[in-house]
C-alpha cells in the first residue's frame, strides 16, 4: 500500500504526541525521571546531586546538580528528540561511556509533565531557563542561576492521564525513586547524593568516599547491611571481564532480587546472565526461594555488550554470554569460598583449645551406641559421649560468660578484607579513584547479631594483626542440648552447632568436591539391594537410571520385574540405602526438565547428604564430635548446610553479660 | 545362573560343597579347577566366592589349595603354591543367609583383588610358620588357631581318606589331608575395604 493508495491518510505525528510515545517506554513513573534526570547529571560531571520529591515524586521533582550544565542553544535544544551531545555517530555507540545517549528523556520527560530547566555554564554570566508544559508553549528566558542544572519536574503525566492512573501510592513511588538513588550512589561514590522529602532526608552520602567503601556502603544500605557485605578477594589476575565488589554472607538473604546491585561499566543492569551467575555461586548456600545480597562492579570492553536493548538502559545485551557468567559466577564464588564471615579478629591464640575438661558422662547416662559414621577418625572403644545439657541450666549455670573475656576485647583488626587472608580490597572499578585506604571503623561482622542486637562496632588500630578465619577445631565440646545441638565454647564466645546441618554439609561438600574433580568415589554393593517399586517410581528409575548413574548409584532392572541397586557413593556408606534411592527418585521427579547439570547434581548430593547425616537424638561420642568439627574446617562452606539454613549460631561473651545485665 | 547353565539347584549345599563355586565359575568359562594354578591360567586370576551373612560377614574360611604335606618343607614363599592362587583373586561375594533358599541367593558384585605388600607379608610369615610345623613333624600338632590369616586344617571328603607327610624323624607317615585356609577375619577385611556392606546402611 502506497501513500498515494491511501489518499494521504498517513500524516507525521506532531512532535509532542511522539515526545508522548516515546515516554511511554522511556517514563514509566516518577523513579525513571530522576534515573534519567540524575544520569544526566552525572553525565555532566556533577559532584553532588541533590533530589527532592513530594508526594513521591509525582507531584513534584527536583533535581539539583553542580555539573557544567548547558548554554542557551543546549538547553533549548535538548528539549529536542534525539538531540543529544554523547554521541554522533553510528559507531559512538559501540564505545558508550555516558550513561545516556539517546536523547529521548528530557523531552519524553517534558511532554507528560510541566517542565522546568535552568542551567548555567560556570564559565558564563548570565544562566537560561526554558520552561515547557505538556511539550508544548515552549518559553525561554534568561535568568541568575548557580553553576550547574536544576530540572523541575512537576505533575507528572498530568496531561496523560491513562498513565497517571497507574501510579501507586506516594510511598510507593518514593520506595522506587530511593531505589534508583541507591543504585546510582552505589557506582559513583566520587558523587554526593542526596534525596530530601517534604519530610526528611532519606539519604545523605557525601562525595569523595571512593578510598572508604564500606563506609560508603554503610550510608547507603545502613551499617547492618554493610557489616555482612565482604569484599571479593582480588586473586592478582587480569580478566576481559573483570568483576569485583561485595558479597554478602548467606544469611543476610532477600525473597526477591532486590538486593542484587549489579553494575555494567558503572551502569546498574539487570541482566539474567548476571543474576544466574550469582544465584549459581550462592547455590546451596541459600534456601529455595532466597536471593542474596551482591553489589558486583562489571567491567568490560565497551563493545563486548550493547546498551542499546530498551530506552530504559538497564537491560543490556552481551556478545559473549558465557564469559560474563563464568567471570560472575567465579568471583562471587572466590569471595564466598574466603568465608570471611567466619573471620574473626585477634591473635591466633585467641582461637587455641580451651583446655577446660570435657566432663565424663553422668552415672546413668543412657547413650546408646550408633553406628560410627565411617568417615569419622578417631573414635575409640570406650566412648566418651558429651553429657546432655539442659538448656535453663547452660544459660544460667557456669557459662563461658564467666570464665570468658566480657565482650570482644580480642579484636584488633586492619578492618575487613585488609591483611586477612585472600581479602583484599578491590583495586579497580568505582572505588579506586583514590589511593590507600585509611583504617576505618565499621561494625564487626559474623553472627554477633544473632540476638537481634545490631554488631557493636569497634575501632580498628594502625597495627592490627591479621584476621584469623575461626577453626571450629578449635571449639571445645561442652555438651549437647535438645539432642540436636552441640554446646561448644571458644575463649570469647558460646557457639551453639546443629549436628544435622553440619554433618549435612560436610558429607555434601564432600560428594561435591569429589564430583567435580571427577573422582567420585563409587563402591559396590557386597550384595546388590532388591527394590521393588510401585508403578510411578519404576517409570522414574526407568528413566532416571542414568541420571542416579551420575552421583554413584547404579540401578539396574534385575530382569524379573525388580530393580538392583549395584553401587552408592562410599562418602554414603551410612545412609539408609533403600530410603535415599526411593527418595532420590522422587527428587528427581520434581526437577524441571532444563534443570542445569550442577543444581541437578547438587539437587542429588543435597538430599543424598540428608540421608547420611546424624540425626537429632542422636547422641554423639566426643571424639565423634571433634571429627566433625575438623571436617568442618576441611570444607568450603561449612557455616551452611545445604539447604542454605546456618550451620551454627554464636553468642561473644559481650551478648551473655548483656542477657544477664552484667555490666 | 543355574537354569541357564542347565544344572539343577541342590536342596541344600550339605552333599554339594562348593555347588555355589563351581556353578560361577562354570559360567565364567573356568578351567583348573582345584589344580596348583590359577582358575584363569591365561588370565593369573583365581575364582573364589564368598558366602556371606545378612550383614555381610563371610560365613566361613576360604578354601585356597592342598597342603603338599611332603614337600612343604622345600618350598619358598614365593615357591608356595597358596601364593600363586592369591597372587589375584576375582572374589564373587554370595548371599548365604540360610533363610534364603539356594535357587533365590544372589551374586554379589566381583571384585578383582591383589594382596598388598603388608598382606602379603602377613601371609608369608603365615605360610613359613606353617610350613616348618609340618616339614619338622608336627603335622599332627597343627590346630585351626595357628596362623594370624592363613591356616592348615584338614581337608578330606570323609574321614577315612590319609595322605603322607613326615614325623618328627623325618619319616613319612599317614595322616589326614590338609588345605590351606584363609580366615574369615582376613576375607571380611577385603570385603570392608572394596564393598559397602549391609550392616553400615
Amino acid at each position: 500500500m502506497t501513500r498515494e493508495a491511501t489518499g494521504g491518510r498517513i500524516k507525521r505525528l506532531d512532535e509532542a504526541v511522539a515526545n508522548q510515545i516515546a515516554a511511554g517506554e522511556v517514563v514509566e513513573r516518577p523513579a525513571s525521571v530522576v534515573k534519567e534526570l540524575v544520569e544526566n547529571a552525572l553525565d555532566a560531571q556533577a559532584t553532588r546531586i541533590r533530589v527532592e520529591v513530594e508526594e513521591g515524586g509525582t507531584r513534584r521533582i527536583k533535581i539539583t546538580d553542580d555539573g557544567y550544565g548547558m548554554g542557551r542553544e543546549d538547553a533549548v535544544l535538548c528539549l529536542e528528540r534525539h538531540a543529544t551531545s554523547k554521541i554522533q555517530r553510528v559507531e559512538d555507540l559501540d564505545a558508550v561511556r555516558t550513561l545516556g545517549f539517546r536523547g529521548e528523556a528530557v523531552p519524553s520527560i517534558a511532554s507528560v509533565s510541566r517542565f522546568t530547566l535552568t542551567t548555567r555554564e560556570p564559565t558564563s554570566d548570565v544562566g537560561t531557563r526554558v520552561t515547557v508544559e505538556g511539550g508544548r508553549d515552549l518559553l525561554v528566558a534568561d535568568v541568575g542561576a548557580p553553576p550547574g542544572t536544576t530540572v523541575e519536574v512537576a505533575d507528572l503525566f498530568y496531561n496523560v492521564p491513562a498513565r497517571k492512573k497507574f501510579l501507586k501510592r506516594p510511598g510507593t513511588e518514593l520506595s522506587h525513586v530511593s531505589e534508583q538513588l541507591v543504585r546510582l550512589a552505589m557506582c559513583r561514590p566520587e558523587v554526593g547524593f542526596k534525596l530530601v522529602t517534604e519530610h526528611k532526608t532519606l539519604l545523605d552520602v557525601p562525595p569523595a568516599s571512593a578510598h572508604d567503601p564500606k563506609g560508603r556502603l554503610a550510608r547507603i544500605l545502613g551499617a547492618d547491611v554493610a557489616a555482612r557485605l565482604h569484599a571479593i578477594p582480588d586473586d592478582g589476575r587480569a580478566y576481559a571481564v573483570q568483576v569485583q565488589g561485595f558479597v554478602a554472607e548467606p544469611g543476610l538473604s532477600e525473597r526477591g532480587t532486590k538486593g542484587l546491585y549489579t553494575f555494567v561499566n558503572g551502569r546498574f543492569v539487570r541482566d539474567r546472565t548476571i543474576q544466574h551467575a550469582v544465584q549459581d555461586a550462592y547455590r546451596t548456600l541459600l534456601e529455595r526461594g532466597r536471593y542474596p545480597v551482591v553489589v558486583l562492579f562489571i567491567e568490560l570492553d565497551p563493545a563486548g555488550f550493547d546498551v542499546n536493548v530498551h530506552p530504559q538502559k538497564t537491560e543490556v545485551r552481551f556478545a559473549r554470554t558465557g564469559d560474563i557468567h563464568r567471570a560472575v559466577a567465579g568471583a562471587v564464588s572466590r569471595g564466598l569460598e574466603a568465608q570471611p564471615w567466619l573471620q574473626r579478629g585477634g591473635a591466633p591464640e585467641a582461637w587455641a583449645p580451651s583446655p577446660a575438661p570435657i566432663p565424663e558422662p553422668q552415672s546413668g547416662d543412657p547413650a546408646r551406641a550408633r553406628t560410627s559414621p565411617s568417615a569419622w577418625a578417631g573414635r575409640t572403644g570406650a566412648g566418651r559421649y558429651v553429657p546432655e545439657l539442659d538448656l535453663a541450666q547452660l544459660i544460667g549455670g557456669a557459662g563461658p560468660g564467666r570464665g570468658a573475656s566480657s565482650g570482644p576485647t580480642a579484636l584488633p583488626s586492619s578492618g575487613f578484607g585488609r591483611g586477612g587472608p585472600g581479602a583484599a580490597e578491590p583495586t579497580s572499578g568505582p572505588w579506586s579513584s583514590t589511593g590507600a585506604a585509611p583504617r576505618a571503623e565499621w561494625p564487626a561482622s559474623g553472627f554477633a547479631d544473632v540476638l537481634g542486637e545490631a554488631p557493636q562496632p569497634y575501632r580498628a588500630t594502625p597495627d592490627a594483626t591479621p584476621r584469623e578465619r575461626m577453626r571450629f577445631a578449635d571449639l571445645t565440646p561442652i555438651g549437647q542440648v535438645l539432642g540436636t545441638y552441640l554446646v561448644c565454647q571458644a575463649p570469647d564466645r558460646l557457639v551453639l552447632i546443629d549436628q544435622h546441618a553440619a554433618h549435612e554439609r560436610v558429607t555434601f561438600q564432600r560428594l561435591r568436591t569429589q564430583r567435580r574433580a571427577d573422582a567420585l568415589e563409587v563402591q559396590p554393593l557386597l550384595i546388590p539391594l532388591v527394590l521393588e517399586l510401585d508403578a510411578r517410581r519404576d517409570n522414574l528409575a526407568q528413566d532416571m537410571a542414568s541420571g542416579l548413574a551420575d552421583v554413584g548409584i547404579t540401578l539396574e532392572p534385575d530382569g524379573e520385574g525388580r530393580w538392583l541397586v549395584k553401587t552408592c557413593p562410599a562418602a554414603l556408606r551410612d545412609a539408609p540405602l533403600e530410603r535415599m534411592v526411593l527418595d532420590l527418585l522422587d527428587e528427581l521427579a520434581e526437577l524441571p526438565e532444563s534443570t542445569a547439570m550442577e543444581d541437578y547434581l547438587d539437587a542429588l548430593f543435597s538430599c543424598a547428604a540428608c540421608h547420611t547425616a546424624v540425626r537429632a537424638q542422636d547422641r554423639l561420642q566426643v571424639e565423634e564430635i571433634r571429627a566433625l568439627l575438623q571436617q568442618m574446617d576441611e570444607i568450603d562452606f561449612g557455616a551452611y548446610c545445604p539447604h542454605g539454613r546456618p550451620v551454627f549460631v554464636e553468642w561473644s561473651a559481650a551478648q551473655l553479660a548483656r542477657l544477664f545485665h552484667r555490666s | 545362573m543355574a537354569e541357564r547353565l542347565g544344572r539343577p539347584v541342590p536342596p541344600d549345599q550339605r552333599r554339594h560343597k562348593g555347588w555355589v563355586g563351581q556353578l560361577v565359575e562354570a559360567a565364567l568359562g573356568g578351567e583348573a579347577g582345584s589344580a596348583a594354578g590359577p582358575d584363569f591360567p591365561h588370565l593369573g586370576v583365581e575364582l573364589k566366592t564368598i558366602p556371606v551373612d545378612a550383614r555381610g560377614a563371610p560365613r566361613e574360611t576360604t578354601f585356597v589349595c592342598a597342603a603338599p604335606l611332603t614337600v612343604l618343607g622345600q618350598l619358598t614363599w614365593a615357591e608356595s603354591p597358596v601364593r600363586a592362587k592369591l597372587a589375584r583373586v576375582l572374589w564373587v561375594p554370595v548371599q548365604a543367609d540360610p533363610e534364603v533358599p539356594l535357587g533365590e541367593r544372589r551374586l554379589g558384585s566381583p571384585c578383582l583383588w591383589s594382596p598388598s605388600p603388608e598382606e602379603d607379608a602377613a601371609l608369608g610369615a603365615d605360610w613359613r610358620e606353617l610350613s616348618g610345623l609340618v616339614a619338622d613333624g608336627y603335622v599332627e600338632t597343627i590346630t585351626a588357631h595357628r596362623g594370624q590369616w592363613l591356616q592348615i586344617r584338614p581337608k578330606a571328603a570323609h574321614a577315612r581318606i590319609r595322605t603322607w607327610a613326615p614325623d618328627d624323624e623325618g619319616d613319612p607317615i599317614r595322616t589326614l589331608p590338609r588345605g590351606f585356609y584363609l580366615r574369615t577375619r582376613f576375607t571380611a577385611r577385603i570385603l570392608a575395604a572394596h564393598y559397602r556392606l549391609p550392616s553400615s546402611g
